[in-house]
């Protein structure tokens, strides 16, 4: 192979153009002999990768190790993978639960006040009837509250129960009375 | 898919996942554990593997993005100022050490790439995937994917022929 055709597969290859048949066409270019000094630079290149094709693999006790894992341990793997599913599953059914629950408690997208009267100066009467009857309503509540004050009258009556307490507070002086009397019947005793 | 359709199409395919792997998280336990993850994953989607064109497809597409998870993590937890401590230190002089150095630098280069880069340069110069299938796995278009790997492939040259005047002025 001469130079010239080396140099354009080369810059081919710094192009990302080549193709597999060609890289290989290089390789042996460059792992061969006579080279020319300015292309020594990059053949290094092509021989590093030749040479690590060849090292950096795993041997038997891999291929063992995976069998018996595959065996003993796959239905671990399959479980955690499960596991974490049930888990994702159980989020968003939860997630979707409490989004219907509030939905159908408190919808905030439907507009539920909606008017059944067109004419609004019909609205206007009706409401103004509806305010009318449930002032009137609430009048009348507070009139019989007045009875109460009834109430707050025979409270005060009541206070006047505070002279009979005072009259048995008297009474018990009525106690000394009884002492005496037990002395003069029996003076034996102090 | 019976244990022996397993043992016979995802098997044999582990050096490549496994390379690509370690080509992203760059820790040969790490990409190991991601390889056997991925195998796993691929057993348990059993049903599923019907719908991809082809398995090793799917699975070199999981290992790219399981791998790609793990590192995101890992960046998270601590600081990529170790970095460098992967860096081997280049043979000692021999009839060839030129190459031999340069092979490491190489590496070191590449693995030093963006992510995107990294990953389509190793599909493509490492393992000899198709452009077709560098689709498939990376779910880029054609045209990106041969842009990419031309910027990777310059990237990679330019720095080499950096190194290269550098020990030229040195020596």
């Amino acid at each position: 192979m001469n130079t010239l055709k080396i140099e354009k597969l080369l810059e081919k290859f710094y192009n990302g153009e080549t193709t597999l048949q060609e890289e290989q066409e290089l390789r042996q270019y460059f792992c061969g002999e006579n080279i020319p000094p300015h292309l020594r630079s990059v053949y290094s290149q092509f021989f590093c990768i030749e040479k690590s094709k060849e090292e950096d693999t795993l041997d038997d006790s891999f291929d063992d190790e995976v069998l018996g894992k595959l065996k003993e341990g796959d239905s671990d793997y399959i479980r955690i993978k499960r596991k974490s599913l049930f888990y994702s599953v159980a989020g968003i059914a939860a997630t979707i639960l409490i989004l219907i629950s509030v939905f159908t408690k408190f919808n905030p997208f439907s507009n539920k006040i909606e008017s059944t009267l067109s004419n609004p100066e019909v609205a206007y009467n009706e409401a103004k009837k509806i305010l009318l009857y449930v002032s009137g309503n609430l009048n009348k509540g507070t009139d019989q509250l007045n009875t109460l004050a009834k109430f707050d009258q025979s409270f005060s009556d009541v206070s006047s129960i505070s002279k009979f307490d005072d009259g048995l507070n008297q009474a018990s002086k009525i106690e000394k009375y009884n002492k005496i009397d037990q002395i003069i019947k029996n003076p034996a005793r102090p | 898919m019976t244990l022996n359709e397993f043992k016979i199409e995802v098997l044999p395919l582990k050096n490549k996942m496994y390379r690509l792997a370690l080509r992203i998280l760059n820790d040969d336990e790490e990409a190991k554990d991601t390889t056997q993850e991925v195998m796993l994953r691929i057993w348990s989607r059993n049903d599923e593997l019907s719908n991809y064109r082809s398995v090793e497809a799917f699975a070199m597409t999981m290992t790219r993005n399981l791998s790609l998870d793990k590192i995101k993590s890992k960046r998270w937890q601590e600081s990529s100022l170790d970095n460098d401590t992967n860096y081997t230190q280049p043979p000692a002089r021999s009839e060839n050490y030129e190459t031999k150095e340069m092979v490491e630098h190489a590496r070191k280069i590449i693995d030093d790439l963006p992510e995107q880069q990294k990953i389509i340069i190793h599909l493509r110069d490492f393992e000899g995937y198709e452009f077709e299938e560098i689709a498939d796995i990376t779910d880029l278009s054609l045209n990106n994917i041969r842009v990419i790997l031309s910027r990777a492939r310059k990237n990679v040259r330019d720095k080499l022929l950096k190194i290269q005047k550098y020990e030229y002025s040195q020596n």
